[in-house]
């Protein structure tokens, strides 16, 4: 399959499409990079331990039963 | 790690890092506002446009990237893909700054971002690499110096240059 549209594959999604021609779903790759950073970073700039380890906890992880 | 069920809220949290002590820091500190939660923000502004990408909107498609219906290899959307790269690097680098305060980036990664482009002038990476060094909690602002060789490569950023 050539075009990578979900978002758990990130760097391998971002090469594939961008040397096969999908150059949109590359770019569109980046905009969950920056969603998932900030979603992250929110809690340490509250000081908020607890809150992070829930919100890690509850990211797919990838090859998961639910990615 | 994938994305959690919680995606899809991206300005609210943005909002969290702007209003938050070092978002004001950071902010206060560079020529244009990086976590401001509206256009002139360089992260809101990019965010906005890969949401036209990923919605395929009017001048966002592959079409529109290749002027041509099949996938093929193009230069100059090659590039654009590259410089969109370049900067989610520069970003994702300040925003794990701030959350890793002890995290220091790589030699390869600053000389990646001198890499030479049309549309990515030597530098900006490194700018935002060198404000990222100069902010520790608890500092009120980077240095002059480290202000002035900072370029972001928004336009509203350049005009603010310009003037």
């Amino acid at each position: 399959m050539a075009i990578e549209t979900t978002t758990y594959h990130l760097p391998v999604g971002l090469m594939r499409n961008a040397v096969q021609g999908y150059y949109r779903q590359a770019i569109s790759n980046l905009r969950v990079v920056l969603e998932l950073m900030t979603s992250a970073v929110r809690f340490a700039v509250a000081g908020a331990a607890a809150g992070f380890a829930a919100w890690e906890a509850d990211q797919i992880e990838v090859g998961s039963r639910r990615d | 790690m994938g994305s959690g069920p919680d995606r899809g809220r991206f300005s609210p949290r943005l909002k969290i890092v702007a209003d938050s002590a070092t978002g004001q820091q950071i902010d206060a500190a560079a020529l244009t506002p990086v976590f401001a939660n509206d256009p002139s923000g360089w992260m809101k502004n990019r965010y906005r446009t890969r949401c036209a990408f990923t919605h395929a909107r009017a001048g966002h498609t592959n079409g529109s990237l290749r002027n041509s219906n099949g996938p093929i290899y193009v230069p100059s959307a090659v590039e654009k893909v590259e410089t969109e790269f370049r900067e989610t690097l520069a970003l994702v680098y300040l925003l794990l700054r701030i959350g890793w305060p002890g995290y220091s980036v790589g030699l390869v990664i600053r000389r990646a971002g001198t890499a030479k482009s049309p549309r990515w002038r030597p530098g900006q990476v490194v700018g935002l690499l060198r404000l990222t060094d100069a902010y520790e909690p608890g500092c009120s602002k980077a240095s002059a110096e480290t202000r002035r060789k900072i370029a972001y490569p928004l336009s509203a950023s350049r005009d603010h240059a310009r003037r």
